[in-house]
């Protein structure tokens, strides 16, 4: 609909900008002929610097010559990090081109304001053949994919062997109500960690590595009372976290009370299958007990409250904290970051902790972040060819060549390590550019960090094979409910607010028995939660 | 002239003391700001309040300079600001102009559209199906003819020609000029002051375009400066596993090269105040060229 | 040409017949001034009355995909949830109460402040000042926020510091519900004030100084040239922006508040663009986004045209 009438409309601008063109050389002079001069000033500034910069458009791919074997055109949208991303010339891109026999158009969006970027591509009707979207969940692109706007994969997947390869909960994670896969998942290791402690302040301070809540409060405790810097000043302090940036959730203290509800992100399913909750469970007053407790006590950062997660990683950089609740990759920025002062400096990353429950708990994270969807436009066989495209970009070569390059120009290898050359920063080989778009699962991404060395980096898998067996994932992750949806950030929002002034010791303990009270007796939450154990018991199919 | 007396110094001279506080309170940032950004990296990483460079280096201003990138998007917002303010002061001094004239038939609902404009926000979708009806997308020109004017400009900018007399255009009239040459040649060269202060309303908001950029602006060689600043924030060491920073927990460029990019960013446009600070001293008086 | 700027002359045909006529001949008269008009209000009409179709989304259940002609109309669905959502007199009162102070404190700020810059003689100094109290308007909310977090900060801010330096006890100034408002309209004032200076410098220095010359004469002293001859002269620009900023009584600027307010401090600091950015921005929920902007520009409307009319009540132009 919008299409014709914004064509007429533009038909219309067209004539009134001539109008106006021709208005403004009326300024011409007075009747007497006096003043020429400045009379055609307005017309010239409209019409001069139109012939500049604005009007080279970027060339349309779809017309680019085909060679012999006719490559296939594919544009992409998809984001970047770092200071520039790589071009149409790109050495590497050009390389991929011709490996995959395609012609790519790529829009590199800034991952600032990406979502609103993504939004508006969306509305526009003009999808790219491959868009890369940071939640999948979104109302506005759940509602999409039920309008049939995305193609649905789940049968063609099995033809790509590395698309395959992904671990089977990266792909059920992206799985709609329907039960249906309409998104390549942009794949992560599906172990993350959760907490690392100073392990040079242990030694100094002769304390085992924690392994229950227990041993953590004592240990905040002693990091923060017993000098473990050695500087001679009560100086520092047990444990520093932030809270989420929307204010939606308890950000790194999210961790602390989901050791002691022994649930991922507060979803469990109890012992009659039910998909449950725990926000309403006494365990999470224990958490919270625990927590303001410590505050109390000045084992938690005064400044928890209105700390960004940067400030939280800058006070465990100067050795101002001993414990992050941070993956296990951030771990390593930490101790490089305390490195530059304290050599001996060392974040270790702990396996799990283990709550009242007596279960040692760590989370599982859903092994994407970010999906690509392909619109239904794109006809059958270019889909095929773009997802053979992702699946080369997935293979060991494909990857390689996407996010390192070539060997002993781009990068040398040492053991499990590639090592980056100048001519690598030149050509804007990188995981931050094509590593946006080519991806292959690791299930050790997560020990790999910047500049990490070896011992670190083998210490790191140790750990992540660790984590994988006792980790838990949470089996609320793709389930949509209409009421859930509609209130799920308000009540979000209200939990957070409340479990924060609790912490901060401004509202009693007590008022959390309220607050589980009239969360029991809401109507929303009690229809969120029927609605989700419906959909949960459809999604397993039952 | 009459001389000033005794409780007339003192109201100058306590004056002047205030406003120089004042200054020192708005000044610190700035200090606070270039500090950070002549700091080394690892010298900040040892915590503590910066009150003055400590490890002084150009490091950080190297790093933003580095990319062509970079270079280029300075002059694409220089190019920005110079044609954004001169056709936005052009379109909206002229129609300002127009509905300052009491005499205008249909002034007032013109004004109450105009009005309407500042308070209802269609959103985004909307604002960018036009531009790309309009044929702009990938244009520089989709970030300057949207920005060309505003309610809020056009009736403050009205509020200064309000006080023009209508003697002064009969005259021209007179003369044989139409209303077009009594604006061109009389108004505005008796409005410096008013068209300096919109144009640096002007050239401040086109210099900082951000937003419609991410949306109009597919080819990154295009980006204006704020664009590409904001994206050399965020770290390029990445990782496979942790490079993915539209999650939770990104890494970020250390704080000293943050605030190099905001100096770098604002620098320029603070300059052009200064250049425009005459106008306001001559500040062309409309009684004394009535006579 | 010259003689139709003088009154045109009633017929004698029937009266709505003369009205038109009439009509058409100022029309004709005023030609050139419709003219130079044009550019302008073509621009208005382009850019910002076509894309006003978004609003109707308000009152739909919109997905892009479909488009606006495709999309289910739920009438009042949309501000009814808002409505009855029973936080909304909390929302509506932090709103409220932070528009309110700035518009008390905040506003008359860069007024008094460029008078106090007009009174200062030495041109050199001058300029300095000005040049340097309106370069905080430049710092994105982002870094004030990060400077704030450093003086005000409770382990290690500066004033905190200082304070217990002196033996005294810590003010947690980021995490109390009582200074929280009295914080953001000191922001906006220490960010904004000089920055609103330019607009009032501009204004004094058109004011005729043959006026103060004459103030003088009769003995006034400093504060009555204020008073009398300063404040009058840019009474009109005082007046508009004033209006305008009623207009602006439900946006208390998104990017401050939600960067400075914390779950500690959530019954004050959570306002109508906090509400809507967690329950229709990052949901993608473009309808009810909608329906609450509409809301407030609704309010806008009223406040502005509720203000106009006062205004002229007083005998003021007003906005229109």
């Amino acid at each position: 609909m919008k299409r014709s009438n914004l064509l007429s409309i533009r038909r219309l601008s067209a004539v009134l900008f001539v109008i106006t063109l021709a208005a403004a050389t009326l300024l011409g002079a007075c009747s007497n002929g006096t003043g020429n001069a400045p009379g055609n000033a307005p017309g010239n500034t409209q019409g001069d610097p139109g012939n500049d910069k604005p009007g080279n458009m970027t060339k349309d791919p779809d017309t680019g010559n085909g060679n012999q074997e006719e490559p296939t055109p594919i544009s992409i949208m998809t984001t970047f990090y770092g200071a520039e991303p790589p071009g149409p010339d790109n050495v590497i891109v050009k390389e991929i081109e011709k490996r995959t026999g395609t012609k790519l158009n790529i829009t590199w969006v800034s991952p600032n304001s990406y979502n609103e970027k993504v939004n508006v591509t969306l509305a526009s009707g003009d999808m790219p053949d491959l868009s890369l979207i940071s939640d999948n969940f979104a109302s506005n692109v759940r509602t999409m994919a039920a309008q049939g706007a995305f193609w649905e994969l789940e049968s063609y997947i099995k033809e790509y062997p590395n698309l395959s390869a992904y671990p089977k909960e990266a792909w059920d994670n992206t799985r709609y109500q329907d039960g249906k896969i309409y998104a390549i998942p942009r794949v992560r290791g599906l172990d993350a960690g959760m907490v690392s402690v100073r392990k040079d302040w242990l030694d100094k301070l002769k304390l085992p590595v924690p392994k229950t809540t227990d041993d953590l409060y004592n240990v905040m405790k002693a990091f923060t009372n017993d000098d473990p810097d050695g500087n001679g000043n009560k100086d520092t302090v047990g444990l520093v976290g932030s809270i989420g940036s929307d204010g939606l959730n308890l950000g790194s203290f999210t961790h602390i009370v989901n050791i002691f509800q022994n649930a991922s992100d507060g979803w469990k399913i109890d012992e009659n299958g039910k998909l449950i909750n725990m926000v309403t469970d006494k365990s999470t007053k224990d958490a919270l007990a625990w927590l303001s407790k410590a505050y109390r006590e000045g084992l938690i950062h005064a400044d928890f409250a209105t700390l960004k997660n940067t400030q939280a990683r800058e006070a465990i950089m100067t050795g101002k904290a001993g414990i992050a609740f941070e993956a296990v990759s951030a771990a390593w920025v930490l101790t490089e970051g305390i490195r530059t002062t304290n050599p001996s400096g060392d974040m270790l990353p702990l396996d799990s902790l283990t709550g009242p429950s007596g279960t040692p708990y760590i989370g599982k994270g859903s092994g994407y972040s970010g999906v690509f969807v392909i619109p239904k436009t794109v006809p059958e066989e270019k889909m095929k060819k773009i997802l053979s495209f992702l699946d080369y970009g997935a293979s060991a070569e494909g990857y390689e060549l996407g996010a390192y390059g070539f060997k002993d120009v781009h990068f040398t290898k040492d053991g499990d390590f590639y090592v980056q050359t100048e001519q690598a920063k030149k050509d804007i080989v990188s995981t931050s550019a094509i590593g946006q778009i080519f991806t292959r699962y690791d299930q050790y991404a997560y020990a790999k960090a910047p500049n990490v060395p070896a011992d670190y980096y083998n210490r790191s898998k140790g750990i992540i094979d660790e984590i994988g067996k006792v980790s838990v994932s949470n089996p609320s992750n793709g389930l949509y409910s209409d009421t859930w949806a509609k209130y799920r950030n308000d009540f979000l929002k209200k939990t957070t607010d409340l479990q924060v002034k609790i912490m901060l010791g401004t509202e009693p303990l007590e008022k959390w028995d309220a607050f589980v009270a009239e969360l029991l007796s809401d109507a929303n939450w009690n229809k969120s939660l029927e609605e989700l154990n419906d959909a949960y018991n459809k999604k397993m199919g039952k | 002239m009459i001389k000033d007396s005794i409780p007339e110094k003192i109201f100058g001279r306590v004056n002047v003391l205030l406003l120089i506080l004042l200054s020192l309170v708005m000044v610190f940032p700035l200090y606070y700001v270039f500090s950070i950004s002549l700091t080394d990296p690892r010298e900040y990483l040892k915590g503590g309040i910066i009150l003055y460079p400590r490890g002084l280096t150009w490091d950080n201003y190297e790093y933003l300079f580095s990319t062509p990138l970079f270079i280029r998007s300075i002059g694409i917002s220089a190019f920005l600001a110079i044609v954004g303010t001169t056709l936005g002061l052009i379109v909206t001094s002229s129609l300002a102009y127009t509905l300052s004239r009491k005499r205008l038939l249909g002034r007032k609902i013109i004004l109450l559209l105009i009005l309407i404009t500042i308070l209802f926000h269609p959103g985004i979708i909307p604002n960018y199906l036009l531009i790309r009806e309009l044929g702009l997308m990938n244009s520089l020109w989709s970030l300057i003819l949207p920005a060309l004017s505003s309610g809020w400009n056009v009736f403050l900018m009205k509020s200064f020609f309000d006080s023009i007399p209508a003697s002064l255009e009969e005259a021209a009239v007179i003369d044989g000029c139409n209303d077009m040459h009594v604006w061109w040649r009389i108004i505005l060269p008796l409005s410096l002051p008013a068209l300096a202060t919109f144009g640096l309303f002007f050239a401040v908001a086109y210099w900082n375009v951000f937003f419609n950029a991410v949306l109009y602006i597919n080819d990154f060689k295009k980006w204006p400066l704020q664009l590409v600043l904001r994206q050399m924030l965020i770290d390029s060491n990445t990782s496979a596993g942790g490079g993915n920073i539209l999650e939770e927990g990104q890494m970020v460029n250390p704080q000293s090269i943050k605030m190099a990019a905001v100096i770098i960013a604002t620098i320029p446009i603070m300059m052009v105040y200064p250049f425009l600070q005459k106008h306001f001293a001559k500040g062309v008086m409309v009684g004394s060229v009535k006579e | 040409m010259k003689k139709v700027l003088a009154a045109v002359n009633p017929g004698n045909e029937n009266p709505s017949q003369t009205r038109m006529r009439r009509r058409m001949k100022i029309i004709f008269r005023d030609r050139y001034l419709y003219l130079l008009a044009l550019p302008g209000l073509f621009f208005f009409l382009l850019f910002k009355y076509i894309p006003m179709w978004g609003l109707v989304i308000a009152f739909q259940n919109y997905s892009p995909y479909v488009g606006i002609l495709n999309s289910d109309w739920v009438g009042l669905e949309h501000f009814a949830r808002f409505f009855s959502n029973s936080d909304f007199y909390i929302l509506l009162r932090n709103t409220l109460a932070i528009s309110f102070m700035n518009l008390l404190f905040f506003f008359p700020a860069p007024i008094i402040l460029s008078i106090m810059m007009n009174e200062v003689r030495q041109v050199v100094l001058k300029r300095l000042i000005q040049t340097v109290i309106y370069f905080p308007h430049f710092l994105s909310w982002v870094i004030i926020a990060g400077i704030s977090f450093i003086m005000l900060g409770q382990s290690e801010g500066v004033i905190n510091s200082i304070l217990s330096l002196f033996g005294m006890e810590k003010i947690p100034f980021l995490t109390s519900s009582s200074l929280f408002w009295p914080m953001l309209t000191l922001q906006n004032i220490w960010k904004d004030a000089g920055w609103g200076t330019v607009i009032f410098l501009a204004a004094i220095s058109g004011i005729d100084p043959t006026l103060y010359e004459a103030a003088k004469m009769d003995g006034a002293s400093k504060l009555k040239q204020i008073w009398h001859v300063t404040l009058p002269g840019i009474g009109n620009v005082i007046l508009v922006l004033l209006i305008l900023k009623l207009g602006d009584v439900m946006d208390v600027g998104f990017e401050q508040v939600f960067l400075m307010g914390s779950a500690a401090v959530s019954n004050v600091a959570d306002v109508f663009d906090t509400y809507v950015y967690r329950n229709g921005v990052l949901n993608g929920e473009f309808s009810y986004t909608a329906s609450v902007g509409l809301f407030k520009s609704i309010v806008g409307l009223i406040m502005v045209m509720g203000a106009n009319k006062l205004a002229k009540m007083f005998g003021q132009d007003g906005l229109y």
